[in-house]
């Protein structure tokens, strides 16, 4: 994970839940910038995501990514890749990520399964996060003391629950 | 990743949002809101169980808390 991007893209699944953390500008520490796309941001429209993402906008931690033709037509055709498929399907905002994500290299942050699966089951060269990748390299960096309760108040904080493969490997690292 | 792994990890989920789901908060709802919740905890699929209730986004992310309904990834 350490060699991922320092920009990223994020999605509306991600700016939702990860604006209800209370640790949330961890992330701003992480990403030179985090692009939002124009479709993801007419989504939102509830504090505190919408106010925060407006704040990170306003002070450039944050950058309004407006979707071409071209990446458009990726999005489509990573949409119609997904179906058949045995993951969920993955819808146009999602697609959009996905595909600036491959073009560009930025790191896709995501709470949507049909876009975190993706990489795996169709073949793309693209990084996808979810909260649990993003508190995980925080918590490299040095940026939260403790894994394990950074995991649990972000699980509360937001009704989230981490599988137990990912505790396991959570705890795996927390005792190397 | 194999069609197993999703498949294990898709049952893991079910079973997590079945447990910590308020069923009795879900029964007393509108039946179009009822059928939507429903439909997201069997299958996880956030976008097509946003369709069905005809919320938006935020609104049908919100529901899923007051029903006590997890995301689990």
């Amino acid at each position: 994970m350490s060699r991922a991007s320092r920009e990223a893209i994020a999605d509306t699944s991600f700016l939702v839940d990860w604006a209800k953390y209370s640790k949330r500008d961890v992330l701003l520490k992480l990403f030179e910038v985090v692009y939002v796309p124009e479709s993801v941001l007419r989504e939102l429209k509830l504090p505190p995501a919408i106010d925060w993402v407006a704040d990170c906008l306003a002070s450039d931690a944050f950058a309004l990514f407006t979707e071409t033709p071209e990446l458009e037509e990726e999005a489509r055709r990573l949409m119609a890749m997904s179906r058949g498929k045995p993951l969920k399907r993955i819808d146009y905002p999602e697609a959009v990520c996905l595909a600036a994500g491959l073009k560009y290299g930025y790191v896709v942050l995501t709470e949507n399964g049909g876009a975190y699966f993706a990489p795996r089951v169709l073949g793309l060269s693209v990084t996808v996060w979810r909260a649990f990748e993003v508190i995980v390299e925080a918590w490299r960096r040095g940026l939260v003391e403790s894994l394990a309760e950074e995991l649990k108040r972000y699980e509360e904080e937001t009704l989230h629950l981490f599988r137990r493969r990912d505790w396991d490997y959570a705890w795996g690292l927390t005792r190397s | 990743m194999g069609s197993d792994e999703i498949l294990e990890w898709e049952e893991e989920a079910r079973r997590l949002r079945r447990e910590r789901a308020d069923w009795e908060f879900i029964e007393k709802l509108p039946p179009k809101l009822k059928a939507a919740l429903k439909y997201y905890i069997e299958t996880g699929d956030f976008r097509v169980a946003q369709q069905i209730a005809g919320l938006d986004f935020e609104d049908f992310r919100e529901l899923l808390r007051r029903a006590k309904v997890p995301i689990v990834l």
